[in-house]
């Protein structure tokens, strides 16, 4: 869930938290009760945060070269959703439209699996190897993406323009979090179901229970509506020592392990170290106690997401849990993936009997569910909007203080990369004009003279404050998209 | 399943998209880059094998045993090449990587040469997968299964088996399990009785936490514990008690040990206690482990420990009559299902849906009954009955519940479960069984190509190349009037397709019979069903003509390409890992013994624990990072 330090294309040359893990030795320098910095409180502007957003397949195509264009119609600044997006309309102020975009996508496996790996890195997919060998798609076989996201490299950057000041492995961080992936209707992990990555191969897995990712999001969270508890319970910091102490015992053993077993597994046991590591830092946030003045917690889902569970009601609490922990500041940069590259869910809510990948590739023209499908999406995606409208931040709202991107694995169900149905919203405050419509597709029709969209994904990390003009190795050295 | 999704992506699901697009074969599969790090060409062997044959003396030998296999990338960057499978790539490409073993007994006999030192592939550690994982935790805390490990990220596959030994864990896998470690030990210390000897909130020394975390850390981590991990894990106990409570005392020592290395992670020892990179006996307490993970799938039970604690376990006999003794435990039958239900690729089925006009009895519930029904069917064959491989592959015996007789077509048993003889003419063995026929089927029609693809790849072990990215995958649309063998028809009259096709099709098509959920069918839409097959372009002793899944099942029963491929899926099972050319002798060695037995999976499972692989370890490949 937390970030391990972005990677880049070898896995083993991400040292910069393994140093700082030497650095900290037993943790014996670790002092639990160290000042703690709450940034909400204390910061005159709210942070920066970032939110991808995915759903499945593309815009409704019959057959290849036959799709419908989605693309509002009008003017820039006057202009009409097509009906996939017409439940957008309510916060069309908010919301900017690039148009006709071409996915930078390529590699191995089918275009959803492809898709999937390029959508935020720009990056191909890897031919399979024996540690990476999944379907792509009718049996064509992939690895793993082979670069970062873009979510990542905004939490990994620290800085005065970016979410987060502090460097990713510093010992006190300013959220509990550095990222979250969250996720409904995803199971197992192979190129199709995952889109975002610390790096070259590493793939990271979203969290699908909604009580899982409440529990351990607002594990200590105060709402703002609540008295923040002036000075901590002596029980809550003895705990904290406890915890501490065990983290230290497992290190210990971990330690102890390593000497016991072949060189190809010393990365195993790195690994897991890290990810301790991690815990040791929210140990550290612990003692946080939210004065973000819209932060107030859904009610506790019982769902655990899995098989059996139900999709909608998952969605609807996924949203009100990144709602909570953007507004309780538990973390800045996330991602929320609903269903996956090949999607297999049923829409039987809206009266379907095939599923969404079924139907995509059905003889005859499917285009009125395809677009009931994109609807109701886009009916989760505008209440989403309109929570996040709803807070208050003083400055403006959580939405004007976060960059939502919107994207879909494909242009078109007909496996086409063209005229790719991207939605940005929110991000006022990072400096984006919102309630406009551009169109990047050029004038040959549906995919002619296109830009790319890697030039989008720049966009974002420029206006995250990342300073660079390349993303992933299909469109490197894109530059941004020109919003003039 | 109500208003549900559907969530099993198991790599063979999508496969369900119609997949007829495969080209020219031989050049695609074989086609992977070299990886990060790949640039160690020692992939066939170490020291073990000096003096090789063809002279060129040392450690490689890349490339000069044909037809072998293709590479898998377990080295050390993380990445290699090749497949995971052993395709047909015959010429390495490197990578710090073992070559899978691959092809037929002839090839497994040229890949052994018998006057050499025994020969072993890398054991890798192994995360204990979710399955382990919660049986370890029953039997360590004396109480009922818990299914705490629902709360992790999937386990990875080696083989058709779960075996997390490849990834390493991500941040958020170490936070799950520390979650699973908290949820756990707060169940313990409600029932501290079962597994602490001493009354612990009595004591107000430290001899009782002493006594408690020697007994119970030494059984979690199936090793001595030391003198070291004694003292902190009591100081421990020492902190959560005067800090807090007893109780949090107990706590923080649970939390503690379940969330260390030495109880998440299986990690092999050989008797040097050194990393080797040359075969050596393993420990007593790393034989111990392997047996009862093996068998029980879980952590040694009292009397194996107290053999491995005195070193008796490696004595021969005293180790047989261990092997002999765990089979007849209910433990075993775990093991045995959970093998049946990885290797014919079930395990996902109720994760699967079913179109609910055509099925409307299909739900999760009834998808676990499929599998309840196999697991019975399994456990009663080679623990009670004749243990025979063709047994398996023949019984018209079924143990349904009602709603499953139903599907079967016959009447339901007095009691759900119980054993209920079906018609022979429809039904016999295992790849007649609603399991096999539902979970390889798709929505709402059969699928020859999922069936004819799980008989090549799971029981005949064969590869099927894949097709190749970006091509059409459409069929023309099935109506009333046309049957499902017509539909697919356009796989064997294209000869882009036909070249992988003819591998499955023509198999696939002898399970018609069989709809979706496995309900037997004597209509196609209106036309009457032809269940004619053939095996084509495989061993000699399968090859040939049948009609219908009886008559498949009989031809499987007496080949030996299906006789070796049980054993290999065994010796993974049993390893958790993939065959690679070092371990020829020792396949050889199983594929000969299996044929010996008359195919029986009762003396295989013995075989294989009393085997010199299952007793020796490799534990590294030699090269250093």
């Amino acid at each position: 869930m937390r970030s391990p330090t972005n990677r880049g294309p070898n896995a083993r040359s991400g040292v910069s938290r393994r140093k700082i893990l030497k650095a900290l030795g037993l943790g014996a320098g670790m002092s639990p009760l160290l000042p703690l910095l709450n940034a909400s409180g204390q910061e005159a502007t709210r942070p920066k945060r970032l939110l991808l957003l995915f759903t499945p397949d593309g815009a409704p195509a019959v057959a290849w070269g036959n799709s419908v264009d989605w693309r509002p119609k009008g003017t820039e600044r006057d202009f009409t959703f097509h009906t996939i997006h017409e439940p957008l309309t309510p916060m069309k102020s908010k919301i900017f439209v690039p148009g006709g975009l071409t996915m930078s996508a390529a590699g191995a496996g089918e275009a959803h699996a492809h898709g999937m790996a390029g959508l935020w890195t720009g990056a191909k997919l890897a031919q399979p190897s024996g540690d990476a060998n999944f379907d792509g798609g009718n049996g064509a076989r992939t690895g793993w993406g082979t670069g970062p996201s873009i979510d990542q490299i905004v939490a990994e950057a620290a800085g005065a323009n970016t979410p987060y000041s502090v460097a990713s492995n510093a010992a006190n961080q300013e959220t509990a979090f550095r990222t979250v992936e969250l996720g409904v209707g995803i199971n197992e992990a192979t190129s199709l179901t995952r889109m975002i990555y610390s790096g070259a191969n590493s793939p990271l897995h979203p969290e699908t229970s909604p009580k899982g990712a409440f529990n351990r999001l607002f594990a200590g969270v105060t709402p703002s509506t609540m008295d923040p508890t002036p000075q901590e319970d002596p029980a809550v910091a003895q705990k904290r020592v406890e915890d501490m102490a065990m983290v230290d015992y497992i290190r210990g053993d971990l330690g102890r392990l390593r000497t016991k077993v072949g060189s190809e597994d010393y990365r195993k046991i790195d690994a897991h170290l890290e990810g301790l590591l991690a815990i040791e830092q929210r140990l550290n946030v612990g003692s946080n106690t939210s004065t973000a003045v819209g932060c107030s917690l859904p009610s506790a889902p019982s769902s655990t997401g899995g098989f059996g569970s139900n999709f909608p009601d998952d969605i609807d609490s996924m949203i009100d849990i990144v709602v909570s922990a953007l507004a309780c500041d538990v973390t800045r940069v996330m991602s929320l993936q609903l269903s996956y590259g090949f999607s297999y869910v049923r829409h039987e809510w809206l009266g379907h009997t095939l599923e969404h990948h079924t139907m995509s590739h059905r003889a005859g023209d499917w285009t009125k569910e395809l677009t009931e499908i994109d609807n109701w999406y886009a009916q989760h995606v505008v209440n989403l909007l309109e929570k996040m409208d709803a807070i208050d931040e003083g400055n403006g709202t959580l939405l004007d203080n976060t960059l939502i991107v919107w994207g879909r694995e494909l242009g078109t169900t007909a496996h086409e990369f063209i005229n790719a149905p991207f939605i940005v919203a929110g991000g006022g405050n990072h400096g984006l004009e919102t309630g406009r419509f551009k169109n990047f597709g050029g004038t040959g029709g549906q995919g002619g003279g296109a830009q790319k969209h890697a030039k989008l994904l720049v966009t974002i990390l420029q206006l995250m404050g990342v300073d660079t003009n390349s993303i992933g190795d299909i469109d490197a050295n894109s530059g941004p998209l020109d919003l003039s | 399943m109500t208003g549900g999704v559907p969530l099993a992506i198991k790599s063979t699901h999508s496969r369900f998209h119609f997949a007829i697009a495969c080209a020219l074969a031989g050049t695609f599969a074989c086609s992977a880059p070299t990886g990060p790090g790949g640039d160690d060409g020692n992939v066939l062997g170490t020291g073990a094998s000096n003096g090789s044959p063809d002279g060129t003396g040392g450690v490689v030998g890349a490339g000069s045993t044909q037809g072998i296999g293709g590479t898998v990338g377990v080295g050390v960057g993380g990445t290699g090449s090749g497949s995971d499978t052993g395709a047909g790539s015959s010429t390495g490409t490197g990578g710090a990587a073992e070559e899978v073993l691959g092809g037929s007994r002839e090839e497994v006999e040229a890949a052994c040469d018998p006057t050499l030192a025994l020969d072993l592939g890398v054991t890798k550690l192994r995360r204990l997968t979710k399955d382990q994982l919660n049986h370890s935790l029953r039997d360590l805390f004396g109480a009922s299964f818990v299914d705490y490990a629902t709360v992790l990220a999937p386990d990875e596959s080696v083989g058709p088996f779960h075996s997390n030994s490849i990834a390493p864990v991500t941040d958020l896998i170490v936070q799950q399990l520390s979650e699973v470690a908290a949820t756990a030990s707060a169940d313990a210390v409600t029932m501290s009785t079962n597994f602490v000897p001493c009354d612990l909130a009595a004591d107000t020394t430290t001899a009782c936490a002493s006594q408690f975390v020697e007994s119970f850390a030494s059984r979690a981590f199936r090793r001595p514990v030391t003198a070291e991990e004694e003292t902190a894990l009591v100081n421990l106990y020492v902190l959560g008690r005067d800090g807090t409570s007893p109780q949090r005392g107990l706590d923080l020592v649970l939390q503690s040990i379940l969330q260390s290395g030495s109880f998440l992670y299986l990690a092999d020892s050989g008797i040097s206690g050194t990393p080797s990179a040359v075969p050596e006996a393993v420990t007593a307490h790393t034989l111990a482990s392997r047996l009862s993970y093996f068998l029980w799938n879980s952590i040694p039970d009292a009397s194996l420990k107290a053999a491995a604690d005195d070193g008796s376990l490696v004595d021969e006999a005293v180790y047989s009559a261990q092997v002999a003794r765990m089979l007849l435990d209910p433990k075993a039958q775990e093991s045995i299902s959970l093998f049946h239900e990885r290797w014919l690729d079930v395990a996902d089925l109720p994760g699967k849906e079913k179109d609910s006009g055509r099925y409307p009895q299909y739900n999760a519930g009834l998808a676990q009954e499929m599998l309840n029904d196999q697991a019975t069917f399994v456990n009663e064959i080679i623990l009670k009955g004749d243990g025979l491989l063709s047994t398996l592959l023949s019984s018209p015996t079924a143990y349904p519940s009602a709603v499953l007789a139903g599907v079967y077509g016959v009447a339901a048993p007095a009691t759900a479960g119980a054993a209920v003889a079906l018609p022979p003419e429809q039904r016999g063995g295992l790849l007649t069984q609603p399991a096999f026929l539902a979970a390889h089927a798709r929505s709402l029609d059969s699928s020859p190509v999922h069936r004819g693809l799980a008989v090549r790849e799971n029981v005949l072990c064969d590869t099927i190349e894949p097709p190749p990215p970006g091509v059409s995958t459409d069929l023309p649309e099935k109506t009333e009037a046309t049957t499902t063998r017509e539909q697919f028809a356009e796989h064997l009259a294209s000869i882009t397709c036909a070249t992988c096709h003819t591998k499955m099709d023509p198999i696939g098509l002898a399970f018609e019979h069989y709809d979706a959920i496995g309900g037997w069918r004597e209509l196609d839409g209106t036309a009457t069903i032809d269940a004619t097959g053939e095996v084509l372009e495989s061993g000699e002793d399968v090859s040939g003509m049948f009609d219908g899944v009886m008559e498949l099942s009989a031809k499987l029963a007496q080949s030996t390409s299906v006789s070796d491929c049980t054993a290999r899926q065994w010796f993974r099972f049993a390893l958790n890992r993939l065959e690679s050319e070092s371990d020829a002798c020792s396949m050889l060695g199983l594929f000969e013994d299996f044929e010996a037995s008359g195919g029986n999976v009762r003396t295989l499972i013995t075989q294989i624990a009393m085997s010199d692989a299952f007793r020796n370890v490799r534990l590294t490949g030699g090269d250093s990072q």
